[in-house]
């Protein structure tokens, strides 16, 4: 199930909201826990008996690592890690391993491409800061399975994250305040995360579908429109989706990390990756990164360092080579940044440091969102006036004129300036505040019912 | 944020979800939906199986919302929405100036243009000693292009008539142009409805005079034109959901009252059975889709004899652009055998022979003949 949708919104969070609260503390996890498995059945019934048993099969292990762990073995903690990464990888990977074999030796191999259990990468990846956790010593380990299953299987951020890890809801697993003050704390979340994913994201999505089916209209000032509508894209559609999970929790008494910090106000890549997928690469930063030994290397060992975590976070990112060559453009990226021209743009003016980071980021992204390397590397070519494409045409003028405005308020929204402002409007005339926010809920959910208007053609006589 | 002030928002959200959710509940399900004219989906049933293929899902959530309450504001004010922030197009369907709304142009393919040259071609074989004709009437956005907005470009509908006139003229079918008599008219005349895809009476019978003249028809009627509703809003306002656009007058030509030689037609559709003298069928002035006062839906066949002294009958092959225009040919023509190859499935050279017919008049707008394979099912 989808937050973005009607039957969520409408049907599923008032039943789900009214039993959660109305029964009492005892009963809502259970509440919470049912809901979670129909949630993430809906439309997928079958996969949810995996992630029920990547949960079980994770709470056996940490129990059995912290006996272990007593007589100094890690024997279960490599095979939890290793049966964890083998799930994740026969699901997410094997076709692209396939493919991948098959293209380095040439042949064609045949096979069904399974279809991606939803959240995969997601819980797997909580699962595993679960079982480190617990082998570091740093959380008890969950002798309730089905406080365990409820970690793993929350519906808030069950689907796009934040990839909330165990240590920082092993307390609210037992014990929650939920009052109507952080109610609507999550409400004001919730409400403005679906605005930035049905108004925005979807909205410049279109537009950047646009540019790509432009094929012989397309000019050069329009490719660059399309992945500045992309770059808003990914950012709204996707910190949008936290924002509501982290409105969610809240309404339910959880606090989930937060998991974007405004990136595209970033003056480096090195700022922009501290403030883009948090949950993410502090994931890696504690599970990868500093087990590696971190930055407290030698030079030419960082660097393999870097290299590693950022082809694996690109990886992480989907199943093809284009997210990895994304992720480690990154990772040389944050090398230069480090090593090489870190202190001289110290003294560079903070607005070309800031073209210089998005123009980087908005490059990664044309890897991102097209998967085939040679067409992103055409796209690319068509940016930078090396595709024959004529600078300017009528189709350009036509995609500005229509959606300039949006496009102009996506970018004025990326940055902290708004929400700083309605706060301090919320503040100052609360009733107006609200007024606005509700008044953001009704478009947003106009938006949605639209999606679903479909008149029939029947003058097509 | 103060804690009053979140704990009320807070309880306003809860209030509108339980609201809601209540009110969807209450308020009877709707079966149709006029603004879409469609079925709208109903409370599927549950079954496991329905459920683990996913069936159940996306039908509940389709009824959640195809019932949500006040379905048809929310639509109005996405639309709006949309028009505020500078959007000129919806569903294929552009805001053009003077209130107009018109279709995008149709780009045949290569399938499509393939397909109808074939057909023409054998059915021209078949029938070498029959007179072929072809109206291929443009559309607004072609005729009216200068009322689009700014920057938006259509495709290039003449270059396709024009490739297409010059197949026709090879294989010895004369083609009946109106594109220079409706831009020389334009000026004067509504030529197309401001919010439906079709050609308003008065450019009908601008189309049915140059029919008359390449046809050697002789007509003699003169007609006197009467608005029979004045506020129609056509298939385009419902299929772009834009609220702008301006209400249009339908018309209908009777026969002037000094006219001479008008006479009386019977029209039998074959696939009801049913006999009338009505051109016009005035309840449905009063329906969703107005535009059926010209000859109701869509039939697949029927025939219009009229007792006149002359013994040339005409098959018109032909899709909803010919219903206003077929009144004014039956003047001209003791019978009309009108066939829509769309949902026609008889033996079209059966029907030729067996009334009859001296002459084939081919009258589509381009944007559906652009799209439309259905002539070639109807020859093979």
């Amino acid at each position: 199930m989808l937050f973005s949708s009607i039957f969520f919104i409408f049907y599923f969070l008032p039943v789900v909201l009214f039993l959660y609260y109305a029964v009492p503390k005892k009963a809502k996890n259970t509440v919470l826990l049912i809901a979670s498995i129909i949630f993430y059945s809906w439309g997928e019934p079958v996969y949810v008996f995996l992630m029920i048993f990547s949960a079980i099969f994770n709470y056996f292990m940490a129990i059995d690592i912290t006996r272990e762990k007593k007589k100094g073995k890690k024997a279960t903690l490599i095979f939890t890690v290793v049966m964890n990464l083998l799930i994740l990888g026969f699901f997410k990977y094997y076709g692209f391993l396939l493919d991948t074999v098959g293209a380095l030796f040439g042949i064609n191999i045949n096979y069904t491409p399974l279809p991606l259990p939803i959240g995969i990468s997601f819980y797997t990846f909580q699962a595993m800061s679960y079982i480190f956790d617990v082998y570091r010593n740093n959380v008890k380990v969950q002798i309730n399975p089905l406080k365990f299953t409820l970690y793993l299987s929350l519906f808030p951020q069950l689907i796009a994250g934040p990839i909330v890890k165990y240590k920082d809801v092993a307390e609210q697993l037992d014990n929650r305040v939920i009052n109507l003050d952080l109610i609507g704390q999550g409400v004001l979340r919730f409400i403005i995360g679906l605005g930035k994913k049905v108004i925005l994201a979807n909205s410049l999505g279109a537009l950047f579908e646009t540019v790509r089916a432009l094929d012989s209209d397309m000019s050069v000032l329009a490719a660059w429109l399309g992945i500045a509508a992309y770059t808003l894209q990914i950012y709204f559609d996707f910190s949008g989706y936290s924002d509501m999970a982290i409105g969610l929790g809240k309404m339910m008494g959880f606090h989930f990390m937060e998991n974007f910090n405004y990136p595209y106000v970033s003056k480096s890549i090195t700022e922009f990756w501290r403030r883009w997928h948090i949950s993410l690469s502090t994931w890696f930063r504690e599970y990868v990164y500093i087990p590696l030994g971190g930055n407290r290397v030698k030079v030419h060992r960082h660097i393999i360092n870097l290299l590693i975590v950022w082809g694996l976070t690109g990886l992480w990112h989907g199943a093809s080579w284009n997210f990895v060559a994304w992720g480690l453009y990154y990772g040389v990226l944050l090398i230069l940044e480090k090593y090489v021209f870190g202190k001289y743009m110290e003294k560079t003016p903070v607005w070309v440091r800031h073209i210089y980071t998005m123009v980087i980021v908005m490059i990664g992204w044309v890897f991102f969102s097209i998967e085939s390397i040679s067409e992103a590397g055409g796209y690319l070519a068509d940016m930078f006036f090396l595709g024959g494409e004529p600078v300017i045409n009528s189709e350009f003028i036509y995609l500005l004129r229509t959606n300039l405005l949006m496009v102009l308020i996506a970018s004025i929204c990326a940055g902290p300036r708004p929400y700083r402002k309605f706060m301090e409007l919320l503040n100052r005339i609360p009733v107006l505040g609200m007024v606005l926010l509700f008044g953001l809920f009704i478009i947003t959910i106009a938006f949605l019912i639209f999606s679903s208007y479909n008149p029939f053609l029947y003058f097509r006589f | 944020m103060k804690k009053t002030t979140s704990a009320l928002m807070g309880t306003v959200f809860l209030v509108i979800l339980m609201a809601v959710f209540i009110a969807n509940i209450i308020i009877p399900d709707k079966k149709n939906s006029d603004e879409e004219n469609r079925v709208l989906q109903q409370l599927p049933s549950f079954s496991v199986s329905a459920y683990k293929e996913g069936r159940f899902e996306s039908k509940i959530e389709d009824y959640a919302s195809d019932q949500f309450i006040l379905r048809n504001g929310f639509i109005r004010l996405k639309t709006a929405a949309d028009t505020a922030l500078g959007g000129l197009e919806s569903n294929g369907v552009y805001r053009c100036r003077d209130s107009y709304l018109m279709e995008d142009i149709t780009v045949p393919t290569k399938d499509v243009k393939e397909s109808n040259t074939s057909a023409l071609t054998a059915f021209k074989e078949a029938n070498p000693d029959l007179k072929m004709y072809f109206l291929l009437a443009p559309n607004a956005a072609n005729i009216l292009s200068d009322k689009l907005p700014i920057a938006v470009s259509t495709a290039n509908q003449n270059k396709y008539m024009d490739d297409f006139f010059e197949t026709v003229e090879s294989l010895g079918i004369t083609p009946i142009d109106v594109r220079d008599t409706f831009k020389e008219a334009k000026k004067d005349t509504q030529l197309y409805y401001r919010t439906d895809h079709h050609w308003t009476t008065d450019g009908a019978y601008l189309a049915f005079e140059q029919v008359n003249s390449v046809m050697e028809l002789g007509n003699k009627v003169t007609y006197t034109d009467y608005a029979v509703k004045n506020d129609f809003r056509g298939t385009l306002a419902s299929k772009s959901g834009f609220v702008n656009g301006m209400d249009d007058a339908i018309k209908i030509y009777l026969p002037a009252e000094d006219s001479e030689g008008y006479e009386n037609s019977v029209i039998y559709y074959s696939d009801t059975k049913e006999k009338t003298t009505q051109f016009y069928q005035v309840d449905s002035l009063d329906t969703k889709d107005a535009y059926t006062v010209f000859g109701g839906s869509n039939h697949p066949m029927y025939t219009v004899r009229t007792p006149l002294d002359t013994d040339r009958h005409l098959l018109l092959i032909k899709d909803s652009y010919a219903n206003s225009m077929v009144p004014f040919l039956s003047q001209c023509f003791s019978e009309i055998v009108v066939v829509d190859p769309r949902y026609f499935y008889d033996n079209i050279q059966d029907i030729i022979s067996s009334e009859s017919v001296t002459d084939v008049l081919f009258l589509y707008n381009a944007n559906t003949f652009f799209a439309d394979m259905s002539l070639e099912m109807m020859v093979e």
